[in-house]
């Protein structure tokens, strides 16, 4: 982009807005998802025509040919998709729907184009949460919520092994952005822990797209309903596990273990998925396998080695979207029409509904890889790399065996498919189908589309080798499928054991019930309770904060680069507030709370300590303590109405609440960040305090701040502080009186012991607050240390002897004091608080004398409001219960 | 940059929780929403002294002694913290009266 760039923050903004406000806001009906959809692919041929730059400098995306494939893959589909929902749901389940699958939408999307590591990764975490919420649409039905918390137990677990590989290649090269992480390099091959990024690369991939063997949760999720299952598991989340494949194999490529392990897998998981499909009744869960076996074929695809494998993996994806999700609708249809998903059970559609049969013969003829189709280019093109030069030798047979039967197998199901709902049976016929005319229409775009994109490929064509080999699969597909449709086959029968076993997800659950049952227990109850719920609101602002932070102008927030050990101290201990404040909310009782809230006071003591404030450490641990002295005090005054606290089973669901303080700390923060994230700014402040500290005769600053340079502020706050007391005592002393009985009749302690160690002691503290204050000029102190020292020792003297202690006068007397100092140079016609010699020294200690008194008299004076109440109480006999 | 994620995560849920006390029908968790406010709003404001190249001064203490001003920690929101504590003290000592009286 050329010219000064103004327009980049404004759009960056309205972006991130608009797709919050798109999602939270406009996402609740079917126009909004084409739309949206719409602009969305336009945008993408704008930039494929070179109308829009392809790397934009703004939110880190990045669009290329591979990556717009998926994009417009995605995109698109989704426009008939939530065309075939808005008829599939109720009206009432709308809003809902559109929502959740907007939201996964947008983050697919922004797996699809993020170039920052950290965006990509949180697309990618995003995608599974929306996916998780998709799966467990019924909230009612324990199926779906377990089939979603494997669904997305396997897919975390997954996406940690993603973070590893993402953050190690990224210390390695230097740098986040995912475009430059994946060129060519050629050191790549000499790093040593190389192979541990290329495991990890495939475990994130293999559990993303349901690779065998983390194959089981696919199937599973077929649970969800059908628009989802035909979006999320045709075209945009397992996908996005080949994408990653995809967008690392230029990197990784040269090295063997990439080859001969994407391949492997792949080709296993081709011949295995459609084994298992082959052996499957259930329609969806059928065609779930088959999902599995052509992302085998893509992911073989990508470890091969020959530069033009794109074109065929593209084209296998392309093809691959369009059949199977025009399957999974029509499938949906059909089960609807019938009653039944079981493919035993469907039969005779051919004479009920004939436009239902044709649409799934273009899809399975597609499947199949049949002349007139997509899939069938495609498919030749996938079996020419197979079949050409592979790295040794004696994998030749293993790629032969495994192409072989995942094409007998694929092409037998398809037949299947198609044939055993389309042909009569024995059986009684179907009184009705009913079924809706809309939804089939919304399903006929796909085959279309799909004769469409032979526009683009016609050139190929002519050049694609057309092996005869994957007729001969076709071929002997269809009589496979004729063989087990016989009345008497096997396959009608139970299936053999070991289906079970590879189908199954036993070792899963039991990894997940024993091995590490804590964390996706945890997992598992708080994201069911929390999120399938209430937690959608939570949910958005989730992602609108991870996209928030991702931008450019936040990425200094990732910078770790040059700490000192007062920054890592103060990192590590705000951070563990942060995390402390949470466990408050698990606190059911009140003086365990009252005592939780006090020992995070303390840490923020810490917390001053480390930065380098003395006197705020200081002040902090005294008014700490004092706060938890009134708090003890206050909850043994309203002990009846406070041990209710536990039973408020309002807390933990006030959604709103919630919401509000999310919101609420979330603007502060970021506003504060911002403030913070200027680095220009410089402190003139402290300049001018540093330079005129000599003529306040002091040397400690901060001190010297609170009574020379900004005493009017100081004496506010005294005021404020002794208001607070005198308010107190007024509002205190209206109250009907306990009887007025003397505290003590005698003005002596209980112990014998007490009285004579206590009176030593006390004077001495006296005299350290005394000390603390004097010395507040030059070194960590002041008058509102020593003030805070004093109090606690008046308090004690008047809780020990039971002594009345009048402490008005001595607040009072401290305010006059500080209100004379400021007042006194307008006498001598000078200005208002200005400073001048007396016989002690100068007129700021005095007026730090004032603010000694005052605080000395407001604090204990409230404390000894409130602890004249207990024993008050407590005299009178009238024991709180 | 001195305020890294740690801090700001930090910082966002002690606020969270903090405000989310507030708002809480409960009186003890509103007034220790007050304390936990507080304690939020002084550590916000003592980093949003920290500028520019500042942040290797961490830890010394704002002393004439130090020798030049870029040496030493912004004393004027160690300042305005120090008296914001104590009034932050009276404040609570003044709700939790109010709500122990006003069901006498």
């Amino acid at each position: 982009m050329n010219g000064p760039d103004i327009f980049t923050p404004i759009f960056n903004e309205a972006l991130i807005f608009g797709a919050l406000f798109y999602v939270l806001v406009l996402a609740r009906n079917v126009w909004a998802s084409i739309f949206f959809s719409g602009a969305g692919l336009y945008l993408l041929h704008r930039v494929g025509t070179g109308i829009f730059p392809s790397s934009l400098p703004f939110f880190d995306l990045v669009v290329t040919p591979y990556r717009s494939t998926f994009g417009a893959l995605t995109s698109g589909l989704a426009i008939l998709v939530s065309i075939y929902a808005h008829f599939y749901f109720e009206k009432k389940h709308r809003s809902r729907f559109f929502r959740l699958f907007s939201f996964f939408q947008w983050a697919c999307l922004l797996t699809i184009f993020s170039d920052h590591i950290f965006l990509f990764f949180t697309g990618w975490e995003m995608s599974a949460i929306g996916s998780f919420a998709l799966i467990g649409w019924k909230l009612s039905s324990e199926s779906a919520q377990r089939s979603a918390a494997t669904a997305l137990s396997v897919t975390i677990a997954g996406s940690l092994a993603l973070l590893l590989a993402l953050l190690y290649l990224s210390e390695l090269r230097g740098t986040t952005s995912l475009s430059v992480l994946t060129s060519p390099w050629p050191e790549v091959a000499n790093f040593p822990n190389i192979s541990l990024i290329i495991f990890a690369l495939f475990i994130a991939g293999m559990t993303k797209s349901a690779l065998f063997p983390f194959h089981f949760w696919l199937p599973q999720a077929m649970v969800a309903p059908t628009p989802v299952s035909a979006y999320l598991h045709s075209a945009s989340l397992v996908n996005l596990g080949v994408f990653l494949f995809g967008l690392f194999a230029p990197l990784l490529k040269p090295l063997l273990l990439w080859h001969v392990g994407l391949s492997g897998i792949g080709l296993l998981t081709f011949a295995i998925g459609s084994i298992l499909a082959l052996l499957q009744t259930d329609m969806k869960k059928g065609l779930a396998y088959t999902t599995l076996s052509a992302l085998g074929l893509v992911t073989t695809m990508f470890g091969l080695r020959a530069e033009s494998v794109y074109y065929a993996a593209t084209l296998l994806l392309i093809s691959h979207a369009l059949y199977k999700s025009a399957l999974f609708m029509s499938v949906g249809i059909l089960s609807r029409g019938m009653q039944s998903q079981d493919l035993l059970h469907t039969h005779s559609l051919w004479k009920l509904q004939r436009s239902l049969v044709l649409l799934m013969g273009v899809a399975c003829f597609s499947m199949v890889g049949l002349p007139p189709t997509l899939g069938f280019v495609s498919k030749e093109m996938a079996l020419h790399f197979l079949l050409g030069p592979f790295a040794t030798a004696n994998a030749q047979w293993f790629t032969w065996i495994c192409a072989s039967v995942g094409m007998l197998c694929t092409s037998a199901f398809a037949f299947l498919l198609l044939l055993k709902p389309a042909l009569p049976s024995s059986e009684t016929m179907p009184k009705s189908f009913n079924f809706s005319k809309v939804m089939q229409w919304s399903v006929w775009p796909l085959p279309l589309a799909g004769f469409a994109t032979w526009g683009f490929i016609w050139s190929e064509f002519w050049n694609a080798p057309l092996l005869i080999w994957s007729g001969a699969c076709f071929v002997g597909g269809f009589v496979l499928s004729l063989l087990l449709m016989r009345p008497k086959s096997p396959w009608m029968k139970d299936r053999p054991p070991w289906f079970h076993k590879i189908s199954g997800a036993k070792w899963w659950e039991e990894l997940r019930e024993h091995s590490i049952p804590l964390l996706f227990d945890r997992l598992h109850t708080l994201i069911e309770n929390q999120m399938s719920k209430a937690g959608y609101p939570l949910l958005f602002i989730m992602f609108a904060v991870l996209i928030f932070t991702q931008t450019p102008s936040f990425h200094w927030l990732w910078d770790f680069s040059t700490h000192t050990d007062r920054h890592l101290f103060l990192s590590i201990a705000i951070f563990t507030i942060g995390i402390l404040s949470c466990t408050l909310l698990l606190i059911p009782s009140a003086k365990s709370l009252i005592f939780a809230v006090s020992g995070i006071g303390f840490i923020v003591s810490f917390c001053y300590a480390a930065f380098g404030a003395p006197d705020l450490l200081l002040t902090q641990i005294l008014v700490e303590v004092a706060t938890l002295i009134l708090l003890i005090g206050g909850w043994f005054l309203a002990r009846p109405k406070l041990t209710a606290i536990a039973s408020s089973q309002s807390f933990h669901k006030g959604i709103l609440k919630w919401v509000i303080s999310f919101a609420t700390a979330f603007v502060a923060v970021s506003a504060f960040l911002m403030a913070n994230a200027d680095l220009s700014l410089q402190k003139f402040s402290s300049n001018f305090f540093f330079e005129n500290a000599q003529r306040a005769f002091g040397s400690n600053i901060v001190n010297l701040v609170i009574v020379d340079f900004r005493g009017l502020d100081t004496l506010g706050e005294i005021t404020v502080l002794a208001l607070a007391y005198f308010g107190i005592r007024g509002f205190v002393s209206r109250l009907p009186k306990s009887g007025d009985v003397p505290l003590s009749s005698s003005h002596e302690p209980r112990s014998q012991w007490t009285g004579p160690l206590f009176r030593p002691i006390a004077i001495m503290l006296l005299l350290f607050s005394l000390w603390l204050f004097w010395r507040g000029h030059d070194l960590p102190g002041g008058g509102f240390i020593g003030g805070l020292m004093a109090a606690f020792v008046l308090l004690s003297w008047r809780l020990v002897y039971r002594r009345k202690i009048n402490f008005t006068p001595l607040a009072a007397g401290g305010l006059l004091l500080a209100y004379a100092i400021a007042l006194i140079p307008l006498w001598s016609h000078r200005s208002f608080f200005e400073s001048f010699l007396t016989p002690v020294g100068p007129s700021s200690l005095l007026f730090d004398a004032g603010v000694f008194l005052t605080v000395a008299g407001s604090i204990s004076g409230i404390l000894d409001e409130v602890y004249s109440m207990i024993f008050g109480f407590r005299k009178r006999g009238e024991h709180v219960r | 940059m001195f305020v890294n994620a740690w801090i700001a995560l930090g910082l966002f849920l002690f606020l969270m929780v903090a405000i989310r006390f507030l708002l809480d029908t409960q009186f003890l968790r509103r007034i220790l929403g007050f304390a936990l406010l507080g304690h939020a709003l002084n550590l916000m404001l003592l980093l949003s002294g920290v500028t520019g190249a500042q942040r290797n001064v961490i830890g010394t203490p704002a002393f004439v002694q130090a020798g030049r001003f870029e040496l030493i920690v912004d004393p004027l929101p160690q300042a305005l913290i120090l008296t914001a504590i104590v009034i932050g003290f009276a404040v609570t000592a003044v709700l939790l009266i109010f709500e122990i009286v006003e069901k006498e």
